[in-house]
């Protein structure tokens, strides 16, 4: 009885001690509870040799026992240096990549940035344990530590976990990035290749964080609101992900954009900005900043006719869909779907691989040339589509079709951009606050900006409010101008808000949308989603005929030969 | 180094003397014909579905969609397949009483378990180098990364070269075939689902169950990423069983 | 060349051999003779290498078994109760397969040497399984001669074999006796130890319990069997009258079983004349001291 117990207290001693070195040293857990472990085992494997150690000389006096507990005690002891030179191995890996087009080779440029790492980046991955994504992504990382030992990766499976999750605001299924420095964040969802991942490390340590304004008091969809459909809560939380700061504010009540604001977001406006606040965001993009307005059919359309001082006819109407293929599945025409077809050549659309999903639009183009602007139009609906201008239909629920002459038929433009290369053709009238004089001054006629009359969807009420100028002599260059761009502010004009809504954000690239337009705005284009098709020639193609062919060989050919053979060996050994 | 390989030829030539041999080679070769055959006509049906795609070609790549997954399912196969070539190896000898003519040999305990081992993976290595056309019908039909399809193949010896080392130990413990198959195969499928019970579980357990999970330890190697914690992983596990089937080899002396 | 000191060998709790010692000196041809179960295939197996002994060691020509088995391997050839064959093998392959283990030079060559010594030459392409099975013995024989070792240690290789074959495995045996090697050979079967041997070892139950030249074996006792025309009283009383002998059996059909201290025969010849001696054959059998000493031992 006392021998068994002594036994059974060196046996889980020992047990003990290796549990403890593999927790010590192949999973690094230096936890009180882990070298607790480690202190009794050793204790009671000692204590096992003290009192059993008549015992044991005794059981090495026979040269068979001896043999045999030697070879027991030899077997248990080539365990203990197996795990040990696993754990070396794990410690002191080495990689080499085999693939042809150095799929898990990191760039120098990646290395670079790995070893240039001074403070510790803890990398969090929400993926499901044992998906591909998680797969890859640790193939990844394990990339960058093998250079660094200033990041940490730990791989989050966001149901086992949905705390952390909720902590990390985690919704997409396919896995979820964050990199955390301090109170830095970055987060990477969708695309988790090197670029990306190199990038949101770049701008993690680089301490530059942009602020990202929204307007308040029109109607926009809120900020603060990532619960509800309307609410572009959801949109902010990804960019706050990559360290932007979002903030809303009432530019009547502040008298001006502030300052600190790189970009300004419209975000769908239900009611008319306010004559000087329009003025307001000329005088910020004349200062080189940037304004993305979102703005939504039959709503607000003295604000959309006041950006044709950018060079922009937003219409008066409402983009229908007529091609089965666009349509979406059980939507009604006023859904528009676009796809990589769609889209201009442009940094913001470049990378857009999968579709945006955007429901009733505003028509959004060009208008006549103005020199010092660059414009572009971004997507086009299908040529099936066409801009409908009689929206009585709405209301009336009959489906109406295009009408000749009147609406944009074909191809309608929807979103387009403007590059402001000098700064003095944007018209700035007065800003004063009410009371403080809302009498617009008619501006000095730049030529070069006219607003064109003959543009049959701008609503005439924006006619009269014909900017006053004043006469930006030097352009206050805010932000600090980048890489020799121009110094002039970017306005984006997206005829939709929903798309960027919390309802509909999930779909397709949406989020992307947005997100790189803001990036290509602060002159972060790396941060656009790049889906670089990396080795995405892997197509393989049979006729019927290969078909078949293939099987046969694979089937039929190759084993049959192994049976014939089979078969040719008996036969002839029977007879030996 | 010579008895090694005098043993290893015997192994070797016992595999096409015996029913047993040309059977697993036929089956492994059915299987794993059957698995290819499917894997490139289900990858075709998708390469052209993608080709009109309106949406775009997401990333298709024949090294991920068709290439691992085929040196996925023949690992599984190994798994049925390699106890089935072992079992043989200590049991049938002591069934014959075979073993005594090594054991009174001059040669070396340590010589008789390596070309054991070595017959075992030349046969394995002559079934694989039979799949070897399937390769060459993927150079025919598409583009595959050479380097992928070699560091699958290293993954499929490395983990064939784990199996043998397994069934060489069970069949040195009975000289019964059955038996020592039936523990192998045990044996083999425990270390397998290792990978399964680690995504059970959480933290510590999770990470010593997958860092120990025979079939974690290939993808890497299946995707032409070779990580030398991998490969000393294989050559750890096979110089353990086959240390321990050195001592058991040398306790037949004592019994 | 073999000497075995004190050899013990245990499994467990029973004991297989005691304190077994002898020696064999080199050329002479031993036998080994014991019953099922006496230790002779553990003695021998302890000696070729295949198992360890507990205690006591043994050397052959100087060289330990255990220290230094892979020179003493290299010097015997072994034929066990069970010859170790590989079933689906070809004779020729197999015998050269043996000859490459125990580092023969040219494995082909001394397969086909070993091969023609042991009379297969005519099958030496088919498969062992298909031989019949004095064939199979006599292929394990070509295996343990292959690679010529001085010493040859054969565990019964006569066992399990009809008659014929027996008798032919015996000549063959015969012959390689005048090869002057060192043999050892084990069997129960006495009259192969009778036709081959020139000593012999009895052991029983783990023990030696006799080891002498075959001629010497059994000291003063021996045993005379005279036949008669005559038998009866008389005749049994005056074979008893012979000086030495100790004990008369009758045997019935005038055969009469005497023990007698020493060689007797010419007195004993000399007493059974008067009855019609017929027969006389004096010399100490094997069989009767193998069973005395090994019944004897049994109470």
């Amino acid at each position: 009885m006392k021998t068994t117990l002594i036994r059974g207290a060196g046996l889980l001693g020992g047990l003990a001690v290796v549990g403890f070195l593999v927790a010590y040293w192949l999973l690094e857990q230096q936890s009180p509870q882990v070298v607790g472990v480690g202190v009794v085992g050793s204790v009671l494997l000692v204590l096992f040799l003290w009192l059993d150690r008549e015992e044991l000389s005794e059981v090495s006096q026979s040269r068979a026992v001896r043999y045999g507990t030697g070879a027991a005690l030899s077997v248990a002891l080539a365990f203990g240096v197996t795990i040990a030179a696993n754990v070396l191995a794990k410690r002191y890996d080495k990689r080499w990549d085999l693939t042809s087009e150095g799929r898990y080779t990191l760039s120098d440029h990646s290395v670079s940035v790995a070893k240039g790492l001074a403070e510790p980046v803890t990398v969090l991955g929400f993926f499901q344990t044992g998906s591909p994504e998680e797969d890859s992504f640790r193939d990844l990382v394990e990339g960058y530590t093998a250079h660094t030992d200033k990041l940490q990766l730990k791989l989050v499976d966001p149901v086992q976990e949905p705390l952390l999750a909720q902590e990390y605001a985690i919704t997409s299924s396919f896995g979820t990035v964050v990199l955390v420095q301090g109170e830095k964040r970055q987060r990477l969802e969708n695309d988790f290749k090197e670029e990306p991942f190199t990038n949101a490390i770049l701008r993690l340590s680089s301490s530059k964080e942009h602020t990202i304004c929204f307007t308040t008091g029109h109607g926009e969809r809120e900020v603060d609101d990532d619960a509800s459909a309307e609410g572009i809560g959801g949109m902010v939380v990804k960019m706050e992900g990559q360290n932007y700061k979002a903030k809303p504010f009432v530019p009547l009540k502040e008298g001006a954009v502030p300052a600190d604001c790189e970009v300004v977001i419209v975000a769908g406006p239900q009611s008319e900005l306010a004559p000087q606040e329009r003025e307001m965001l000329a005088r910020h993009v004349a200062e080189g900043r940037h304004l993305i307005v979102l703005i939504d059919p039959l709503v607000a359309n003295e604000t959309a006719a006041d950006l044709s001082r950018y060079g922009l006819i937003v219409g008066d109407d409402l983009v229908l869909e007529n091609n089965p293929n666009y349509q979406l599945e059980g939507g009604d025409p006023s859904y528009i779907v676009l796809d990589k077809a769609s889209m201009d050549f442009h940094p913001i659309v470049n990378d857009m691989k999968a579709i945006a999903l955007l429901r009733t639009v505003r028509s959004v183009r060009k208008g006549p040339d103005v020199e010092g602007y660059n414009v572009q139009e971004l997507a086009r609906t299908s040529p099936q589509s066409w801009a409908e201008t009689d929206l009585s239909f709405v209301t009336a629920g009959v489906m109406p079709s295009p009408d000749e002459g009147v609406d944009l038929i074909g191809g309608v433009p929807m979103m387009a951009v403007v590059e402001v290369v000098d700064p003095s053709v944007v018209p700035v009238g007065d800003m004063s606050l009410p009371g403080g004089g809302l009498s617009l001054a008619p501006a000095p006629v730049d030529p070069a900006a006219p607003v064109d009359p003959a543009a049959p969807v701008v609503d005439p009420a924006a006619a009269p409010a014909e900017p006053v100028v004043e006469p930006v002599a030097e352009p206050v260059v805010a932000a600090t101008p980048a890489r020799g761009r121009n110094p002039g502010g970017r306005v984006l004009v997206i005829g939709d808000s929903d798309f960027a809504g919390n309802g509909l954000l999930a779909q397709g690239q949406n989020q992307d949308l947005l997100l790189n337009a803001v990036a290509w705005m602060v002159d972060e284009e790396d941060q656009i989603a790049s889906r670089s098709s990396e080795g995405a020639s892997g197509l393989l193609t049979m006729t019927g005929l290969q078909g078949i062919v293939v099987w046969l060989i694979a089937v039929l050919g190759a084993p049959g030969l192994a049976v014939a053979l089979a078969l040719r060996s008996w036969i002839q050994r029977r007879s030996l | 180094m010579r008895n090694i390989l005098a043993i290893a030829r015997r192994e070797l030539s016992a595999y096409f003397a015996t029913p047993v041999g040309w059977l697993a080679l036929s089956a492994f070769l059915l299987i794993t014909g059957f698995f290819f055959a499917a894997l490139v006509s289900l990858y075709s049906m998708q390469s052209a579905e993608q080709a009109f795609s309106p949406y775009g070609a997401p990333d298709m790549n024949l090294n991920e969609y068709l290439v691992a997954p085929f040196f996925g399912n023949t690992a599984i196969i190994l798994l049925f397949i390699v106890p089935a070539l072992t079992m043989r190896l200590f049991a049938e000898d002591r069934k014959t009483r075979a073993l005594e003519l090594l054991l009174t040999s001059p040669i070396t305990t340590t010589e008789i378990v390596l070309g054991k081992f070595v017959g075992a993976m030349g046969f394995i290595a002559v079934m694989l180098a039979c799949t070897l056309h399937y390769v060459g019908v993927l150079f025919y039909l598409g583009d595959p990364d050479v380097g992928v399809v070699a560091s699958s193949y290293l993954a499929m010896f490395l983990l064939s070269g784990a199996f043998v080392s397994v069934g060489l130990v069970t069949s040195s413990f009975t000289e019964n075939q059955v038996v020592s198959l039936v523990l192998g195969f045990g044996m083999l499928l425990l270390l397998w689902v290792l990978g399964w019970a680690e995504s059970a579980s959480t933290g510590l357990t999770a990470e010593v169950l997958g860092f120990a999970s025979l079939i974690n330890r290939m993808e890497d190697l299946t995707k032409g990423l070779i990580h030398t914690r991998d490969v000393a992983y294989y050559l750890s596990f096979i110089s353990f069983f086959l240390f321990a089937t050195h001592q058991r080899v040398e306790a037949f002396r004592w019994s | 060349m073999i000497r075995v000191e004190h050899l013990t060998k245990r499994y467990g709790a029973t004991t297989a051999i005691e304190d077994v010692s002898f020696e064999v000196p080199k050329g002479q041809v031993v036998g080994f003779l014991g019953p099922n179960g006496a230790g002779k295939s553990t003695t021998m197996r302890i000696l070729t290498g295949s198992l360890g002994a507990t205690e006591g060691r043994a050397t052959v020509d100087g060289r330990d078994v255990f220290t230094d088995a892979r020179e003493v391997k290299r010097r015997i050839g072994y034929l066990p109760e069970v010859p170790p064959l590989y079933p689906n093998m070809v004779v020729r392959d197999y015998v050269a397969f043996a000859g490459q283990l125990k580092g023969v030079k040219d494995p082909v060559a001394a397969a086909e040497r070993a091969i023609a010594r042991v009379g297969l030459a005519q099958v030496g392409h088919r498969i062992i399984e298909h031989l019949s099975k004095g064939y199979r013995q006599r292929v394990g024989l070509a295996q343990a001669l292959v690679h010529d070792p001085e010493v040859l240690i054969l565990d019964e290789p006569n066992s399990g074999l009809d008659p014929a074959q027996r008798v032919e495995i015996r000549d063959l045996l015969h012959d390689l006796v005048e090869d002057k090697r060192t043999i050892i050979l084990s069997t129960h079967v006495l009259a192969d130890i009778e036709a081959i041997c020139r000593r012999v070892i009895i052991i029983n139950k783990g023990r030696i319990v006799a080891e002498d030249d075959i001629e010497r074996l059994g000291g003063e006792q021996r045993t005379v069997t005279v036949a008669v025309a005559r038998p009866g009283d008389a005749a049994i009383a005056a074979m008893r009258a012979v000086e030495g002998v100790s004990a008369v059996v009758d045997e019935g059909e005038g055969r009469l079983r005497l023990t007698t201290d020493g060689d007797r025969r010419e007195h004993v010849a000399n007493a059974a004349a008067p009855f019609g001696l017929l027969e006389l054959s004096g010399r100490a059998r094997l069989e009767e001291i193998y069973l005395r000493l090994t019944m004897g031992a049994t109470p």
